[in-house]
């Protein structure tokens, strides 16, 4: 067995650790549907990507880079994206938060006052 | 022409109960309306402000300064406020300035007149080095904003009339020192026209500024680059309103 077979064999294991975790937790709740399928996405470039090696190498040839670190590369790339996605899902979360927060405020001060004007 | 009565005073208040009643009975002494944002106080400071005559708003999480003034805006835009001015809880403000802020506005026919600690001949304070150097920064580029010298851009002591007001109500950012400094930049740069009064300010009677030298250091780089890049939130420019 090659050394490169070796790492592709590794690397798709981890993977498949990994997306059984992910699995795990989604059916928890612990994580929505939508982030299950970016996680997911990630174990799925890794895992085909590693045993897709000799169908990689050409491009990589091309590229000049070596066919791990092309995937190692696709799987930072879909990180990036990920956090990207979860970066503006937690501002839009923040701003209907405050959104709520000052509406409970306001809200709770006009019933204060309506209930004082009755009274 | 603005009148007292169309004017509302919001105070963001985070555990201020040693000073609450006294900042609104020097606000109700002036003869302004009073509305005290509770920040998430554990201690006294929204059951005092209630006896002492004031509305409450009480938010159920902490918002920082920043949100609990969209409150107030919001709260003073949906009761036909023509003016709203911010006010310190913790007593360094002093309530005789309200009135001079109102009639600064009135004069200058300006959308923000902003309280200056450093326009005032009376020393009312002491602060170090770094922050005075940070502080100086922020004046300079608030200036260029505004075409107009302006000293304090950090002070919270301002009053906010209509329509930028209203603009204040829809997007006002929470994070520090977007309620202050990047507000005046702001406005500046949407045609908002900012001018400056000098008032005196009392030393802080209790609590600990949330302004330190490190921090200074931190908000510098921070707005050079808010100021290069343009990240700050957006307002609907003064033309639009006629």
């Amino acid at each position: 067995m090659s050394q490169q077979t070796a790492q592709a064999i590794e690397i798709a294991v981890v993977a498949l650790i990994f997306a059984l975790m992910i699995i795990r937790l989604s059916r928890r709740q612990s994580i929505s549907f939508r982030y299950t399928i970016g996680w997911l996405s990630l174990c799925a470039v890794s895992l085909f990507g590693s045993l897709l090696i000799p169908v990689i190498s050409p491009l990589s040839k091309f590229l000049q880079i070596d066919a791990l670190t092309l995937i190692a590369a696709g799987s930072i790339i879909i990180l990036l994206a990920i956090c990207i996605q979860l970066s503006i899902s937690i501002s839009g979360l923040q701003r209907n938060q405050q959104r709520l927060n000052e509406d409970f405020a306001i809200t709770k001060l006009e019933i204060e006052k309506s209930r004082d004007h009755k009274e | 022409m603005i009148t007292k009565s169309e004017v509302l005073v919001v105070v963001p208040a985070l555990n201020e109960e040693a000073t609450i009643v006294q900042v609104i009975s020097g606000v109700q002494e002036e003869g302004f309306a009073v509305v005290v944002v509770d920040d998430c106080s554990t201690d006294l400071t929204a059951a005092l402000s209630r006896v002492a005559g004031a509305d409450v708003l009480s938010l159920p999480l902490n918002a920082g300064v920043g949100g609990a003034l969209h409150t107030g805006f919001r709260f003073a835009v949906e009761h036909r406020y023509k003016a709203v001015i911010q006010c310190d809880a913790d007593g360094q403000h002093f309530a005789r300035h309200l009135t001079d802020l109102l009639n600064a506005a009135n004069q200058c026919d300006a959308d923000m007149v902003i309280g200056s600690r450093f326009k005032s001949e009376a020393k009312s304070m002491e602060i170090t080095t770094t922050r005075k150097l940070a502080m100086n920064c922020l004046a300079i580029i608030a200036s260029r904003a505004t075409k107009h010298k302006i000293t304090d851009s950090t002070s919270g002591f301002r009053i906010i009339t209509q329509p930028l007001l209203g603009e204040f109500a829809e997007s006002f950012p929470t994070y520090y020192l977007g309620d202050t400094f990047e507000a005046v930049v702001v406005a500046g740069r949407a045609g908002y026209k900012v001018r400056e009064i000098g008032v005196a300010m009392a030393p802080r009677v209790s609590g600990a500024s949330t302004s330190t030298s490190a921090r200074s250091v931190g908000l510098i780089a921070k707005t050079l680059v808010l100021t290069i890049f343009m990240l700050h939130f957006r307002i609907r420019k003064k033309s639009y309103h006629g």
